[in-house]
């Protein structure tokens, strides 16, 4: 066997998987040639290297994304559609109450919170005019404010 | 469902995840990307003839998503995505450990996906060249000619590191 024929069975021979014969005939090239020697240590030495790499820490986390893994795969959960569907929603059903209500009624509360899935949304009606949709989510904790106007 | 691939997505979420994570470099997307592979798997059980193990099937459907997500990254932003280390401030003892981690971080970065997936696959979830055969959907005799390129390709960027012998 030659430095190619080493350097050709390299892999083979650090994963195990070179036939018996031909791992005798690379162990007697490797007692001989200093330099293969060097290079499949520089290669074993790498390769300690990256198996000894933790699984967890691949890749970096996109910046205040720590969302807590999903028990199963969230397309097979009930997929709660994306909060600007859900604000939208709440925002016509709003004006439907609002513009069908009968003459002399009242006007709608200031305020109404609807609660969907793990988020609370909070619609603030002044006067006539939408002043905010409030998203409290209790899964992060997270209020998000999506003013809408406040001006008269 | 069946109880069967719920077990089988319990054993191997957090490992696809992880390789997910390696090869693409984002474990916020890793993570959809993982999901999508789960989702991939479970509406293509019929696919699956038996002939490798799931892993190793799930770990095929894996790489073809990190290939695919890849390529749409290079399409879009023109360069190959990032892979750094979480970069935690380490102790005084852990040191050696954490400069060597951070240089096998280094290294898993520069080298290409593929060889990266190849690599992660050997080294860290010890495949057989059996299944990562079926995994990239070739011979086991071309696994080590690729193993070959993908070993001297880490140890180059090793070496110009400063860091192999």
């Amino acid at each position: 066997m030659n430095c190619v024929d080493v350097q050709e069975a390299m892999s083979p021979y650090l994963d195990g998987e070179l036939e018996r014969v031909d791992l005798q005939r690379l162990e007697e090239h490797l007692i001989a040639c200093g330099t293969c020697r060097i290079e499949i240590d520089g290669v074993r030495h790498v390769d300690g290297m990256l198996a000894a790499l933790p699984r967890s820490t691949g890749g970096v986390e996109s910046p205040g994304d720590h969302r807590p893994e999903a028990p199963f795969p969230r397309r097979w959960m009930s997929r709660r559609p994306p909060g600007w569907v859900m604000a939208a929603g709440l925002l016509l059903a709003f004006g439907v109450v609002w513009v069908a209500r009968p003459p002399g009624v009242a006007a709608p509360p200031a305020r109404a919170t609807v609660r969907l899935a793990n988020s609370a949304y909070q619609v603030h009606v002044e006067g006539g005019t939408l002043l905010s949709i409030e998203m409290y989510d209790s899964q992060s904790g997270s209020v998000r404010v999506n003013g809408v106007g406040g001006g008269r | 469902m069946t109880g069967e691939f719920e077990q089988l997505y319990q054993g191997l979420h957090a490992r696809v995840t992880a390789f997910c994570a390696r090869l693409i470099g984002c474990r916020t997307a890793a993570a959809d990307l993982a999901q999508d592979v789960f989702v991939k798997a479970y509406a293509s059980q019929g696919e699956f003839t038996g002939r490798s193990s799931e892993a190793t099937w799930v770990f095929r459907i894996a790489w073809n998503a990190c290939a695919d997500h890849l390529r749409r990254e290079r399409t879009r932003r023109g360069a190959m995505v990032r892979l750094v280390s979480s970069g935690l401030p380490p102790a005084e003892d852990m040191e050696s450990r954490v400069a060597d981690r951070e240089a096998a971080e280094r290294i898993l970065e520069r080298i290409s996906p593929r060889s990266r997936a190849l690599l992660m696959l050997r080294l860290h979830e010890g495949l057989g060249y059996e299944e990562m055969a079926r995994i990239f959907d070739t011979t086991p005799g071309s696994i080590g000619v690729m193993l070959n390129r993908a070993r001297k390709e880490a140890l180059a960027v090793a070496r110009e590191e400063g860091i192999a012998p």
